[in-house]
């Protein structure tokens, strides 16, 4: 399908190079404000770091448990038929379009201390999510997972069926064939919905502190901080959004040619 | 297929387009602290009422968060501010009128219904299974807050810094956390319990207001003040659960 592509009309060239420089502006922008002679101070101050450490634990932490729930949440949508399929999808996929305030909100009444199911959490164990790096994760499983979700459903259903159905005929169990079979064929679409899913964790904020708080150390990750910054210490706020778009940028570019780069699938 | 789909887009949303292009009154920016929030919708729709060709256009924030984006060089025609640092912050950005104070209000201790940790004084803010929720530094409420604590020699114990009152409100009313210090106008309509401070240890808090001066729109705006400050707007503030200057 590859061989034969032709250059898109020279519209579609004009209107590509103005959504590059949409993308680019905004961080043009950015750099140019920000004070460079601070952002080496500010990427080594400890409140920094303990942000983005803690940015680091929760956002890997949410895309793994992404990938133990989310892939055969997947599995199940992409290759079971029944009534309501498509309510479940929508249902498991909302947290991705909703405004992360609302998805925080609705953590509190479900999870929160008072919350319908969180009061037990807190009579059992007394322990509550909020204001625990716990609450964090929850939050960013919540929004992250249907980024994998999506792009690990689509990867199965563009995946060849016969493969596995062969490695089942010759006696494999389901989850041998899936882990050696499936899994492999689908490791490009794997690998990418689970960068997305730690991508949208590490970036998000809405829910977080709607549902964690803010508190250096426990729940202030690197985009609360950022935004917290806004307000006393700009120059501050742009040294941290500088650290986060690096750390964002270098990981997409590395993910995505190592393993959807030039030829697109492997 | 997508050309449907392109179509429906574009039905479905062109009124909204429409009507964001198609007003031709005159607008009224007016950037109010998340306080005065309840209030000043309340003074947006009597004073639109007065003044058909008006549109009120009420913006609340944070003060900081609202000094910050007049600083920035946000439009604003009004500036209701929560404490006179912020305000200052913001009229040595911009040309405003001498402020007037709109109203006052204290604050008050709040806890969820039914006072689990039962809360009974400032000194119990200190306990470690209270779980004290405020917010971050520069929000008026949370230097009120750490004034007033300071004063009744209580070191608090914070478990989250909200970026506004109302994240203290959510913390409390959805009891994860077990107290706050808020306003005592964010009371009304809010679903938690309030603890009186002592009046000898709890202190005032009052609003400025000004109007922008040297623009198009500045007789406008003073007009908007003078309402703010009439008997009419004072009768909304007091509903409101603020008190007179």
């Amino acid at each position: 399908m590859n061989r034969h592509r032709s250059r898109p009309p020279r519209l579609a060239r004009a209107l590509a190079i103005i959504a590059v420089g949409f993308f680019c502006l905004p961080f043009i922008g950015l750099l140019w404000k920000t004070p460079w002679s601070r952002v080496l101070d500010v990427f080594g101050d400890p409140d920094s770091r303990d942000a983005l450490w803690l940015s680091m634990r929760t956002s890997i932490a949410a895309a793994a448990l992404s990938v133990v729930f989310g892939v055969p949440l997947a599995w199940v949508l992409a290759t079971t038929e029944f009534r309501g399929r498509n309510l479940l999808r929508a249902l498991c996929l909302i947290s991705m379009v909703l405004p992360p305030v609302v998805g925080g909100i609705s953590l509190l009444f479900s999870l929160g201390r008072s919350g319908l199911f969180g009061r037990w959490l807190d009579d059992w164990f007394g322990f509550q999510f909020t204001f625990s790096a716990w609450g964090v994760i929850v939050a960013q499983v919540f929004v992250a997972m249907p980024f994998l979700v999506l792009t690990v459903e689509s990867a199965l259903r563009q995946a060849d069926p016969r493969f596995t159905e062969a490695a089942r005929s010759l006696g494999a169990s389901p989850w041998y064939a899936f882990r050696r079979v499936t899994v492999p064929s689908i490791a490009s679409g794997l690998i990418a919905g689970t960068v997305l899913a730690w991508a949208r964790a590490f970036g998000e904020f809405g829910a977080t502190i709607t549902f964690a708080g803010n508190y250096p150390g426990t729940t202030r990750t690197l985009s609360i901080a950022t935004y917290v910054s806004l307000e006393t210490d700009p120059g501050r706020a742009m040294a941290l959004s500088v650290m986060m778009i690096g750390i964002s940028f270098v990981v997409l570019v590395a993910l995505r040619d190592r393993w959807l780069g030039a030829g697109g699938r492997r | 297929m997508r050309s449907r789909l392109v179509a429906t887009l574009l039905v479905a949303l062109g009124p909204f387009v429409i009507a964001a292009c198609a007003d031709g009154d005159t607008t009224l920016r007016v950037m109010a602290a998340s306080s005065l929030s309840n209030a000043f919708t309340d003074m947006e729709s009597a004073f639109e009422r007065e003044n058909p060709n008006v549109d009120v256009v009420v913006i609340t924030a944070s003060s900081s968060a609202l000094a910050g984006q007049i600083v920035d060089g946000a439009d604003v025609d009004v500036f209701a501010s929560a404490d006179d640092t912020q305000f200052a912050r913001a009229a040595d950005a911009v040309n405003f009128d001498p402020p007037r104070v709109l109203a006052s209000n204290s604050l008050v201790i709040i806890v969820p219904r039914g006072n689990p940790r039962m809360v009974k004084s400032l000194a119990d803010l200190a306990r470690d299974d209270v779980l004290v929720a405020t917010a971050t530094d520069d929000v008026p409420i949370r230097e009120y807050t750490d004034r007033l604590l300071e004063a009744a020699g209580v070191v608090a114990n914070f478990v989250t810094f909200e970026a506004n009152v109302s994240g203290i409100v959510t913390k409390v009313s959805t009891g994860s956390a077990d107290a706050g210090i808020v306003y005592t106008s964010d009371l009304i309509g809010a679903e938690v319990d309030a603890i009186t401070i002592a009046a000898s240890d709890n202190l005032t808090v009052t609003y400025p207001i000004a109007a922008i001066a040297n623009t198009p729109r500045t007789e406008l705006a003073r007009r908007f003040v003078d309402f703010a400050l009439s008997d009419e707007g004072l009768i909304l503030l007091t509903a409101r659960g603020f008190t007179a200057p």
